[in-house]
């Protein structure tokens, strides 16, 4: 993999912590949407998840304290866990599944999802929301973000959908994802999709 | 080179929890469905 020039790698790692900081900070998500296509035109692929990856890491801890104990404590204690436990049935599946496959099984279960919060939204239909629909979610979230960087796309309309004020949504999003995201800059950092120099 | 960008990424961070405390309820769960939609088309497309 090319290494990119120090002027450009400077440039794109100056965007990428303030968008990621305003979008982590405002709505939780939408940086792998946002973000990396953007990065894409300027660095290699390999180079731009792995620059995400890394000011994501970065960013958690100034997300948690700007948002310090707003989480919803029931749904950060069943989507914690949950989500490692998916992260880790994700990372066994892309050694052993078609990796596109994947991709659009969370698409479509994202969209779904998305389309039913919106249907909801719109509708002002209640429905109860039980323990293990947030546990599954939490499971699916982790796949998601190992195999796609997008537990974004399902944690925020959910959490949204359960009726917790925005800063809920972000604080409870984002502690739920800090251990995904330093499982992902571990292996990253394994296979050589982020390097010293982008530190 | 990320560390030396810490700077602009409090900045974005705080300009964004800013932002948070100001939008309204329903736009931000909008927002958060349209890039749930926009995401998952992607996925599908890739």
């Amino acid at each position: 993999m090319p290494e990119p020039s120090l002027e450009v790698l400077a440039a794109a790692t100056a965007l990428a912590a303030f968008v990621a900081g305003f979008l982590r900070g405002s709505v939780g998500g939408g940086i792998g949407l946002a973000l990396t296509p953007v990065l894409t035109l300027a660095l290699p692929a390999q180079s731009a998840l792995g620059l995400t990856g890394f000011v994501l890491i970065l960013a958690d801890p100034i997300i948690l304290r700007y948002y310090w104990r707003q989480w919803d404590t029931r749904q950060l204690r069943l989507l914690l866990p949950t989500t490692i436990v998916g992260i880790l049935i994700g990372v066994w599946l892309i050694s052993g599944m078609p990796d596109h496959r994947l991709r659009r099984l969370i698409g479509c279960v994202a969209l779904a999802l998305a389309l039913l919060q919106l249907v909801f939204l719109t509708t002002r239909i209640r429905v109860g929301h039980h323990g293990s629909v947030s546990a599954g979610l939490g499971v699916l979230a982790g796949m998601a973000s190992s195999i796609a960087n997008s537990a974004g796309v399902l944690l925020g309309p959910y959490l949204a959908g359960l009726g917790l004020s925005n800063a809920a949504v972000v604080a409870t999003g984002g502690a739920a994802l800090v251990t995904a995201n330093c499982l992902k800059v571990l292996s990253y950092w394994s296979i050589g999709f982020l390097t010293r120099r982008m530190i | 080179m990320s560390l030396l960008a810490l700077p602009l990424l409090y900045l974005g961070s705080r300009l964004g929890w800013r932002v948070n405390a100001y939008l309204p309820r329903r736009f931000f769960a909008l927002a958060l469905i349209g890039i749930a939609i926009a995401g998952s088309i992607k996925l599908l497309l890739r």
